[in-house]
């Protein structure tokens, strides 16, 4: 086994028995980027000098037997999350030039554990779409299959960590940016609890949606870092701390909303995993949600809401770059209309166009009152059965560019993965399969989901699933 | 939503849009609001009642001042700046 193949648990002992040392551990994954990244295109920019200074702490919390699991494990960063003097740019063209000034909660936590940082992977325009299409610095590709996508938007972080870049990287998750990408490349990705994570120092797109999640190879490595950036946060007022049984017996099957739109593979391979967990021992259980038909509709309501307000403070005042109009007003114009990308500007229209007077009633509220009908219908739900089990996306990684025009259609490929976010649920996608598509197997992830605080359910089932 | 109504909402949201970009929104806007005219099958009186309901609770702190480390990073950030204040282009005229 090469260093970068390993598990945060399996290098974790390597370093602890000084097989291995941190620099060692530090080199193969830079000397893996080097050699793979002008392919993948998985981080925007490297910054040896930041990674190296790192190592020293690593080591010697290592040497003084201070060393935690995360002591010195090479950890992917989306470039939506800060690191005080690391530059940074969400992906986008309008923050080029813009260095951090504090370090994100989560960033805390990892470096108080002597975490290496790896910053800047690549990902779609402030977290927006399922592709990395839509980031300024081009797309990152499918290691499986390089004329597809990697998927989105923490198509960097899914990517670093299934091409051995990073042993473990953080996404972001707001309709499905962890989990989806994650299915596509065959890694494990968490969104967790809304709240669970702070969101303090991460780039906002949709703030009552938006959550940290860890990607890894396996599923104990996810509870791994899982573990590490959770918790109650004072620069965060919407952080919750919350602890169910993690008891598992019944599993639910929503297949009345499997019925369409789902790519026949793709469903055969749900069956497979669903006749795997029955042969665990879990008793699967046909439930209905009904209110899932509004999940996509009520996402792409009020997600570009909270967009359009988000994207306001990119105005060309505060941070990063500016396009020079004629006064004031028009350098607002002129930086945004510039420096902003198709998708992000789409957004923010459609945010304004649903808060707008006449329209905010017919849709905003709507969709805040179809918000709560789910959350309720899932409650419900979870009373009767303690997990739920859904296929990750309707189709394996699609081909560079055949969604990128048709925006509708992209969007449609996020059906099972919103409905955890509206909910604030948590879920996790879990390498489930592979199809067949010209001669190359592409990934196909099981996506289970968990009433909320029940991560400790989707750790236990996930490490059952796994085949290792 | 014809070409009127998109260069309005580029205008309501500041972006400056290119008349290829004015196009190709116009387009793609009937057919994702179309999509999202779903949720107006939820019945207006079930609204009010709904939200009511909703389980949030609210998290207070004290509001106790603290003072900031280095705000004088924050400023160098932006892209118009001098000595400790955040330029922008003249706003009012004489």
């Amino acid at each position: 086994m090469t260093i970068t193949e390993h598990t945060i648990e399996s290098l974790h002992a390597k370093l602890i028995s000084k097989e291995l040392s941190v620099q060692e551990v530090v080199d193969a994954c830079i000397s893996q980027i080097t050699a793979k990244n002008p392919e993948l295109n998985v981080f925007i920019q490297l910054h040896t000098d930041f990674i190296n200074s790192q190592v020293s702490v690593a080591q010697e919390k290592i040497n003084s037997g201070t060393a935690t699991m995360l002591t010195g494990i090479p950890i992917a960063l989306k470039d939506n999350i800060l690191i005080q003097g690391e530059k940074i740019t969400a992906a986008s063209k309008i923050l080029e030039g813009y260095t951090a000034t504090y370090d994100a909660t989560v960033i805390k936590k990892l470096k108080a554990h002597g975490a290496i940082l790896i910053p800047r992977a690549n990902m779609d325009e402030f977290a927006m779409g399922a592709s990395t299409e839509f980031s300024a610095y081009g797309v990152t590709k499918n290691p499986h299959d390089t004329t597809r996508v990697s998927g989105g938007s923490s198509g960097g972080s899914i990517v670093s960590v299934a091409s051995g870049m990073s042993i473990a990287a953080l996404g972001s998750d707001t309709g499905g940016s962890v989990r989806q990408p994650a299915s596509f490349c065959g890694v494990v990705g968490l969104k967790p609890t809304y709240g669970s994570v702070s969101r303090n120092g991460l780039i906002a797109m949709a703030s009552s949606f938006d959550v940290i999640g860890p990607v890894t190879k396996t599923v104990s490595d996810s509870k791994i870092l899982f573990d590490a950036i959770k918790g109650i946060d004072s620069l965060d007022q919407t952080t919750v701390e919350g602890e169910i049984s993690s008891d598992v017996k019944k599993i639910g099957v929503p297949y009345h909303f499997l019925k369409s739109g789902i790519d026949e593979d793709v469903l055969k391979v749900f069956e497979e995993n669903i006749e795997r967990l029955k042969s665990l021992g879990y008793e699967i259980v046909d439930i209905s949600l009904p209110s899932f038909e509004y999940a996509l509709s009520i996402y792409y309501i009020l997600v570009p809401a909270e967009v359009s307000s988000n994207m306001s403070r990119f105005d060309g005042v505060k941070f990063g770059a500016k396009v020079e109009g004629k006064d004031m007003i028009d350098d607002y114009f002129k930086t945004r209309g510039t420096l902003l990308g198709t998708e992000v500007k789409r957004r923010i229209m459609l945010g304004t166009y649903v808060l707008s007077a006449g329209y905010a009633d017919e849709y905003y509220r709507k969709a805040w009152t179809a918000r709560t009908m789910i959350k309720q219908e899932l409650k419900k739900v979870f009373e009767s059965v303690d997990m739920i089990a859904m296929p990750v996306s309707p189709c394996p990684a699609f081909k560079i560019g055949e969604m990128a025009s048709d925006p509708l259609k992209m969007y449609l490929a996020d059906i099972f993965t919103v409905s955890a976010n509206v909910a604030g649920v948590p879920a996790i996608s879990i390498p489930g399969g592979s199809v067949n598509r010209e001669q190359k197997n592409l990934p196909i992830g099981l996506q289970l989901l968990a009433p909320w605080h029940g991560e400790e359910r989707l750790f236990k089932v996930g490490q059952k699933f796994e085949i290792l | 939503m014809n070409s009127k109504d998109i260069k309005h909402l580029a205008t309501l949201s500041r972006l400056h849009l290119e008349d290829s970009e004015v196009e190709e929104y116009t387009k793609q806007f009937d057919e994702i609001v179309a999509y999202v005219d779903k949720i107006k099958e939820i019945a207006s009186s079930a609204t009010d009642q709904i939200i009511e309901s909703n389980e949030v609770k609210n998290v207070l702190r004290e509001d106790i001042v603290s003072s900031y480390e280095n705000p004088e990073k924050i400023i160098n950030e932006a892209p118009g700046h001098q000595d400790n204040f955040v330029k922008v282009k003249k706003i009012l005229n004489q």
